[in-house]
C-alpha cells in the first residue's frame, strides 16, 4: 500500500511541474490581463489593492487554523502509551477572544472598504467618452452618442486616461460585461440601466460575458482597445458620421430603443447622485 | 429486549416483507436509509455529469459536447447535486439519528416523512426524462435566471419539467422541515432539556427553521416564472413592466440559507465525530449552539452578494458585503471549537476523523474564499468565474461532502450493523482529498486570470490549467468507486459491530444512539430512556 501511495505522490508531484511549465510557455502568447497581475484602469488598482488589503487579514486567520489543526494531529494522536485524555470542555475567555477579535477584523475590512465602494459607484463624474453598452444574444453592441457612432460585434475603443463611463443595458436576457485587466464587472438586464466608470492606460484588453445567456454564452468574447487621444480622434474620424447608426442613437438612451415606450425605466442608481 | 420489540412490532395493524416492506414502510430508519442511498445514486449520476464537463473541458477546441447540451449538463449537475444528492444525503442522516439521538420511536409524522421521500422520485424522473424530451433538458443554470427562462428564450419543456421537479422538491423539503421542529421540539425523552439536546439535532433544527422559511420563497418565485412563461403575466418580464431582479431577490433569499442547508447538518455530524475519537467531550457546547442559531439568522441577510454585479445599489452593496462577512464569525466559533475539542485529546485517525479533519483543511479555505467575495472590490474581479466555481466546491465538496464520507464511515456500524473496511477508508480518503484540491485548487487561479463561469469552450490560455484539472477528476472517480465497493462488500459481512463500536460513550456523555444495538430494533426503544 505503501509503494502504491508513493507512486501516486510522484506522479501528482510529475503532473504539477508538468502544468506550471506547460502555463509558462503558453503564457507567451498574450494572455487574459487582470485587476493583479497587470491592472490597466484606476478602478482596477484600487480594487487590487483593497482585495490585498483584505487578503492580509484572512491570511492569519488561515495560518491559526492551519497550525493549530497540524499540532492537533502530531500532539495529540494515539501514541498507544495509555495517555489520558484531557477533561476541559470549555474556556469562557478564550470563546470571547475568538468571537470578539473576528467580529473585530471584519467590520474593519468591511469599512475598509467602503471607500473604494464609494469610488467605484459615485466617482467618474463627467465623463470624457460616454459609451452605451447593449447586450445581445451572442454579441456587444457598442454605442457613442457623442460621436453618433454605432457599432456591433467589434472591438470596444476608448481613450486612454480619461474617464469612460459605460451604460449597460439587454435587449434579451442577462448578459455580465466583464473585462478582468481593467477591473470592471456589471450585469447588462434588459430594461435597466447600470453603469461603471474608469480611466484606463493605453492597451489591449481581453474579456467575455460572464452571465449564462444561452447557447452561445462560450462565444460572447469582449476586446477592449485604450487608445492614447490622438490615436482615439483618429478612430472617431476613421467611424463618425456613419448615417444609418448616427441616426439611430441620436435621440433616445439605449434601451428604449429596443423596449417598449411604456416601460417604466429603472435609473442606474449612479444617475441619481451624481451632481 | 428483542421479545419486547416483536411484540411492538405485532400490535402493528400489517406487516410487510421484502421490497412491500420498503415501499409501504414509515419507520424513519428505513425511510432514512432510502435517503442515503437515493442520494448515493444521484450522486453517482450528478458526478458522471460533472465528468463530462470536465471531458469537454479538457480542450477547448474539441468541442465534444455541443454548447447547447453543455447548458443542460451544468444545469443539472447543479440542480442534481444540490436538491438530489446532498439535500437528500442529509435529509437521511437526520431522519435516521435525530430521532434515536433525542429518544424517540419515530419522527412526528410517520406518514408524513414516508410522503415527503417518496415525491421525490416523481420529481427525480421529471429532471432525469427531461434531457428526452424536445429541447432537451433546462439549460438556464440552476438559478434559472429570466429572461432566459421565459418562454421566448426557453421554448422546450425541459424548462417547465424542471420547474415543476423543484417546486415538488420544495413540497417534501417543507413538509420534512416541518416534520423535524415538531419531531425535535416535541418528542424529545423525559429530561432531555434544551442544553443536552445532541448537537446534530440542534443543527437539524436550525436546518428545519431555514427550509421552513426560504423554501416557500423558492416556490413562490418558480411558480411566478411558471405563471411568466405560460400565463401571460409579468412578474419578471421587463416588456410588461416587470422586472428580472425581482426573480434574483427572490431566489437568492431562498438560494443562500440554502447553502448552510447544505452544510449545518455537517458539522452537527463533526461536533459528534471529532470528540468521540478524540475520546473527549465537545468543546463549548453552548458556543457551538449559538454560533448554529447566528448562521441560522444571519444566513437570511446575506442573500444579495450574489448580486453585487447586477447593480444594486451601494448600500446595498454595503450592507451586503459587511453582513456576509460576519456569518464568517459564527463559523470560525465552530472551526476552533472542533479544534479544541481535539485538543489534549488521544485521536484516533479512523477514516470518520480522517475526513473530518480534512474537512477543517478544505472548510477553512472555502470560507475564507468566501470572506474574500464579500469584499465587494473583489468581487467584482471574479464573480461569476471560475474562481466562484472553486470557492462553492470547497465549501459543498470540501464541506458537506466531506462531512458526509465522515458521517458514514461513523454511522455505518449503526446503520447496519457492520463495520467499514479501515483499509479501503484510508484510500478513499486520501484519492479524495488529493483529487478534490487538485481539481478545485487551480479554479481559484483560473477565475483570477479571467475565466467566466459555465462556459463550454475557452480562450487557449487557459488551457493547461483545465487539463490539470481534468485529470484530478480521475482520483475523485477512483474515490467514489471505492467507497462504493466498500459499502457493498460490508453488505456480505457479519453485523458484528456492536452497540458503541467506536467507544464514544467513553467520554462519560450519554448518546442515545449508542446506547441500542445496532441497527437498533423497530421502534428504537422498548423503553423510552429518561435523561437525568
Amino acid at each position: 500500500m505503501n509503494g502504491a501511495m508513493n507512486g501516486a505522490m510522484i506522479w501528482l508531484f510529475q503532473a504539477v511541474q508538468q502544468a506550471i511549465q506547460a502555463a509558462a510557455t503558453q503564457g507567451a502568447a498574450a494572455p487574459t490581463r487582470d485587476a493583479f497581475n497587470a491592472p490597466g484602469s484606476n478602478i482596477a488598482r484600487l480594487a487590487a489593492t483593497e482585495s490585498w488589503h483584505a487578503f492580509y487579514w484572512v491570511i492569519p486567520f488561515i495560518l491559526i487554523a492551519f497550525i493549530l489543526l497540524v499540532v492537533v494531529m502530531v500532539r495529540f494522536r494515539d501514541k498507544g502509551d495509555g495517555r489520558q485524555p484531557a477533561k476541559f470542555h470549555d474556556n469562557n475567555p478564550l470563546e470571547i477572544a475568538w468571537t470578539i477579535i473576528p467580529v473585530i477584523v471584519v467590520v474593519m475590512v468591511a469599512l475598509h472598504s467602503y471607500p473604494v465602494l464609494h469610488i467605484m459607484e459615485y466617482g467618474g463624474n463627467n465623463p470624457a467618452v460616454n459609451v452605451e453598452v447593449v447586450g445581445h444574444q451572442w454579441f456587444w453592441e457598442y454605442k457613442y452618442p457623442q460621436y453618433g457612432i454605432d457599432i456591433s460585434n467589434d472591438t470596444l475603443v476608448l481613450p486612454a486616461n480619461q474617464v469612460v463611463d459605460l451604460d449597460l443595458t439587454s435587449v434579451d436576457v442577462i448578459h455580465g460585461f466583464y473585462v478582468p485587466g481593467l477591473g470592471i464587472q456589471e450585469d447588462a438586464l434588459p430594461g435597466r440601466l447600470t453603469n461603471q466608470w474608469f480611466k484606463a492606460q493605453a492597451g489591449y484588453y481581453k474579456g467575455q460575458c460572464t452571465q449564462l445567456c444561452g447557447v452561445n454564452h462560450s462565444q460572447m468574447l469582449i476586446d477592449v482597445q485604450v487608445l492614447p487621444d490622438n490615436e482615439f480622434q483618429a478612430w472617431l474620424q476613421s467611424h463618425r458620421n456613419q448615417p444609418s447608426a448616427a441616426a439611430a442613437v441620436a435621440t433616445l438612451p439605449a434601451a428604449l430603443l429596443h423596449l417598449p415606450k411604456t416601460l417604466p425605466m429603472q435609473p442606474a442608481q449612479k444617475g441619481d447622485t451624481q451632481q | 429486549m428483542s421479545t419486547q420489540v416483536a411484540t411492538l412490532g405485532e400490535a402493528h395493524p400489517r406487516q410487510y416483507h421484502g421490497v412491500l416492506d420498503w415501499l409501504t414502510t414509515t419507520d424513519h430508519k428505513k425511510i432514512g436509509i432510502m435517503y442515503l442511498v437515493f442520494a448515493l445514486i444521484n450522486g453517482w449520476l450528478g458526478g458522471s455529469l460533472a465528468g463530462l464537463i470536465r471531458i469537454n473541458l479538457y480542450n477547448p477546441d474539441w468541442h465534444i459536447i455541443s454548447p447547447a447540451l453543455y447548458n443542460q449538463l451544468l444545469t443539472m449537475h447543479a440542480t442534481i447535486m444540490i436538491f438530489l444528492t446532498l439535500m437528500t444525503a442529509f435529509a437521511g442522516m437526520g431522519n435516521y439519528l435525530v430521532p434515536l439521538m433525542i429518544g424517540a420511536r419515530d419522527m412526528a409524522f410517520p406518514k408524513l416523512n414516508a410522503f415527503s421521500f417518496w415525491l421525490m422520485i416523481p420529481a427525480a424522473l421529471m429532471l432525469y426524462g427531461s434531457f428526452f424530451v424536445a429541447g432537451g433538458a433546462a439549460s438556464g443554470g440552476w438559478w434559472s435566471y429570466p429572461p432566459l427562462s421565459t418562454l421566448q428564450f426557453s421554448p422546450g419543456h425541459g424548462e417547465d419539467l424542471w420547474l415543476l421537479a423543484v417546486i415538488i422538491l420544495g413540497i417534501a423539503s417543507i413538509m420534512g422541515a416541518i416534520n423535524f421542529l415538531v419531531t425535535i421540539l416535541d418528542m424529545r425523552a423525559p429530561g432531555m432539556t434544551w442544553t443536552k439536546i445532541p448537537l446534530f439535532v440542534w443543527s437539524w433544527l436550525v436546518t428545519a427553521w431555514m427550509l421552513l422559511l426560504a423554501l416557500p420563497v423558492l416556490s413562490g418565485a418558480l411558480i411566478m416564472l411558471l405563471s411568466d412563461r405560460w400565463l401571460s403575466t409579468g412578474f419578471y418580464r421587463p416588456a410588461l413592466g416587470g422586472d428580472p431582479l425581482l426573480y434574483q431577490h427572490l431566489f437568492w433569499f431562498f438560494g443562500h440559507p440554502e447553502v448552510y442547508v447544505m452544510i449545518l447538518p455537517g458539522f452537527g455530524m463533526l461536533s459528534h465525530i471529532i470528540p468521540a475519537m478524540s475520546r473527549k467531550k465537545v468543546f463549548g457546547y453552548k458556543g457551538m449552539m449559538v454560533a448554529l442559531w447566528a448562521i441560522g439568522v444571519i444566513g437570511f441577510m446575506v442573500w444579495a452578494h450574489h448580486m453585487f454585479t447586477a447593480g444594486i445599489s451601494g448600500a446595498a452593496r454595503m450592507w451586503f458585503s459587511m453582513a456576509s462577512m460576519a456569518i464568517s464569525v459564527p463559523t470560525g466559533v465552530k472551526i476552533y471549537s472542533w479544534l479544541a475539542s481535539a485538543w489534549g485529546g488521544v485521536i484516533r485517525f479512523s477514516t470518520a476523523m480522517k475526513f473530518a479533519l480534512g474537512f477543517i483543511f478544505t472548510f477553512v479555505i472555502g470560507g475564507l474564499s468566501g470572506l474574500m467575495l464579500a469584499v465587494v472590490p473583489f468581487d467584482i474581479q471574479v464573480h461569476n468565474t471560475y474562481f466562484v466555481v472553486a470557492h462553492f466546491h470547497y465549501v459543498l465538496v470540501g464541506g458537506s461532502v466531506m462531512t458526509l464520507f465522515a458521517g458514514t464511515y461513523f454511522w455505518f456500524p449503526k446503520i447496519s450493523g457492520r463495520m467499514l473496511s479501515e483499509k479501503i477508508g484510508s484510500w478513499v480518503f486520501w484519492l479524495f482529498f488529493i483529487g478534490m484540491n487538485w481539481v478545485f485548487m487551480p479554479m481559484h487561479m483560473l477565475g483570477i486570470d479571467g475565466m467566466s463561469r459555465r462556459v463550454a469552450t475557452y480562450r487557449p490560455e487557459f488551457k493547461p490549467l483545465n487539463q490539470f484539472i481534468s485529470e484530478g477528476f480521475i482520483f475523485m472517480l477512483a474515490a467514489g468507486l471505492l467507497f462504493t465497493y466498500s459499502i457493498l462488500k460490508s453488505l456480505s459481512e457479519p453485523k458484528d459491530a456492536g452497540n458503541d463500536p467506536w467507544d464514544a460513550q467513553a467520554n462519560g456523555e450519554r448518546q442515545l444512539e449508542w446506547e441500542t444495538a445496532s441497527p437498533p430494533p423497530a421502534y428504537n426503544f422498548a423503553e423510552i430512556p429518561e435523561i437525568r
